[in-house]
């Protein structure tokens, strides 16, 4: 149904594939880092107000 | 008859913009109804709207004449100026950056997603960022991946990454390509160095090497290419902490120090700001334009008569102070009177220039401008009174002569070849196209401030 909205702008195949892995790599990059900071706590950096 | 399409909304199938009566107004085609209704009312935009993202709108069933595609439209509350961002300062692109992202986070979490993640879409109220384009929004296909990735990187990520790294000319870059800056252009122009930062590394120079391996490939089928809405989120956030990361340092310029260090005695200065306040508070408005804006001492003045001041000035750091000053309705930007931004994109109508922009103001300030660009630019001063009849309403205007410290600074290092730069001959010149209504001499000094309406 969103096809054709879809295609509104070109993301080109490389850029779409390197967000495929760019998300792998950051999600398991995040992973440990949430046990680096489980395990100490005091490390974590505070979170600026950037939430919705 | 129909009323006048916005000349920047063509490519959107799903509506467009168009004015009536001063208001902004969007055409909702048929073919996106549907899905506008569900959008225009879903929690998203609930969301959205409190937390001023997005720009307040009216729908309504009236379609001005236009024929049976458009299905309805929506009065959308009027940014006050519009601007492109090869104007904005550091600061202001970085803030439109984090805008995007957090736009596109809220999108995530209730289900939809961005479908162009371009600069243009967001503008400023005053010193407040607003994402305006209200069409961009499209309920989010699990598995799919963000269409709008690789023009995030390019109109946000790359200008800022080369500010940050202080590569020098940046603007003008950003003003030659509509469509942000080719990744691998940007990866080539960012010091060796950058590649240390894995953000950069993956988002600037791995993404440009995977968008040139790939161009034109056609044994990947784009649409088996998946990635949970996890990984959306989380290369979201990855950018936002990059971006947010960036800075670009203050860089003293001999713009900064401009006013610790003029020609005016105190007692000039309180005469000009009085000669201002009068002529503001008696002439109040809509839009006023500083032209050659500096601190913003007078921006400020001016902020209290009209409701929005655009305060210019082709300083980079003393545009960077008046925004971190945060006032509400001035609009700091980065402008080259010398060569200001012209008319680009589609047509050359697409985007407008910035002198068509200011054409509507109803009042125009240039305090200690002319002899910047009449000596600094050898700009002859029947061509100034041109150029000023041609953007301006109403003028507040100072003449500062040859015999003033910071002319004959500008004269020390060039021959004297302005004979027409004189006070009698501004007045004429000025006098062809203006009725000058107060003329005054600045005490302590041979400068002339007046105040001018364009002849009608």
């Amino acid at each position: 149904m969103h096809l054709e909205f879809f295609l509104y702008i070109d993301p080109g195949t490389g850029s779409l594939l390197l967000q495929i892995l760019a998300g792998g790599a950051i999600a398991s990059a995040m992973f440990f880092k949430r046990i680096w900071y489980t395990i100490f706590p005091f490390l974590k950096p505070k979170k600026k107000d950037d939430e919705e | 008859m129909q009323p006048e399409k916005d000349q920047g909304s063509f490519r959107d199938k799903r509506g467009f913009v168009f004015y009536s009566q001063g208001n902004v107004i969007r055409a909702v085609n048929q073919s996106f109804q549907k899905d506008w209704e569900e959008l225009s009312r879903s929690p998203l935009f609930r969301k959205l709207l409190e937390k001023k993202r997005i720009p307040n709108f009216t729908v309504s069933n009236e379609t001005f004449g236009y024929g049976p595609e458009v299905s309805s439209t929506a009065l959308v509350e009027r940014v006050p100026f519009i601007t492109w961002p090869s104007e904005w300062t550091f600061d202001q692109l970085q803030i439109a950056a984090l805008l995007t992202l957090n736009v596109y986070k809220t999108a995530l979490k209730e289900g939809y997603t961005l479908r162009d993640a371009s600069a243009f879409n967001i503008q400023f109220n005053g010193h407040q960022p607003l994402f305006i384009d209200l069409f961009s929004f499209t309920q989010l296909t699990e598995g799919n991946p963000w269409e709008a990735y690789g023009q995030f990187c390019r109109h946000f990520l790359a200008p800022l990454a080369l500010l940050h790294y202080k590569v020098p000319g940046v603007s003008n870059l950003m003003q030659g390509h509509i469509d942000g800056l080719p990744l691998a252009l940007t990866s080539a122009l960012l010091p060796a160095r950058s590649k240390l930062s894995m953000a950069l590394y993956t988002h600037i120079h791995l993404h440009a090497k995977y968008e040139t391996r790939h161009a034109g490939n056609t044994r990947i089928e784009k649409s088996k290419l998946k990635i949970s809405k996890e990984r959306l989120k989380a290369v979201a956030d990855h950018l936002y902490d990059t971006i947010s990361g960036f800075n670009s340092e203050q860089v003293d310029t001999n713009w900064s120090d401009y006013y610790q260090n003029n020609s005016y005695s105190s007692e000039g200065e309180v005469f000009k700001r009085t000669f201002c306040e009068n002529v503001l508070s008696a002439h109040p408005g809509h839009l006023c334009v500083d032209l050659g804006a500096n601190s913003g001492e007078y921006a400020r003045i001016a902020a209290k008569y009209f409701k929005q001041v655009v305060a210019c000035d082709m300083d980079h750091t003393v545009v960077t102070a008046i925004y971190r000053r945060k006032t509400e309705n001035i609009l700091p930007l980065v402008i080259n009177l010398e060569n200001p931004t012209p008319a680009f994109g589609w047509h050359n109508k697409e985007r407008k220039s910035f002198l068509e922009r200011i054409a509507v103001s109803e009042m125009t300030m240039a305090l200690a401008l002319v002899h910047h660009l009449c000596i600094g630019n050898n700009v002859p001063v029947h061509k100034l009174a041109v150029f000023f009849a041609a953007i301006s309403n109403q003028l507040i205007i100072e003449f500062v002569p040859k015999s003033d410290v910071q002319v004959s600074r500008l004269l020390v290092t060039r021959e004297d070849v302005f004979a027409d730069y004189t006070l009698q001959n501004f007045k004429q010149e000025f006098e062809q196209w203006f009725n000058i209504l107060y003329a005054e001499q600045v005490p302590g000094s041979n400068r002339v401030l007046f105040f001018m309406q364009k002849k009608r």
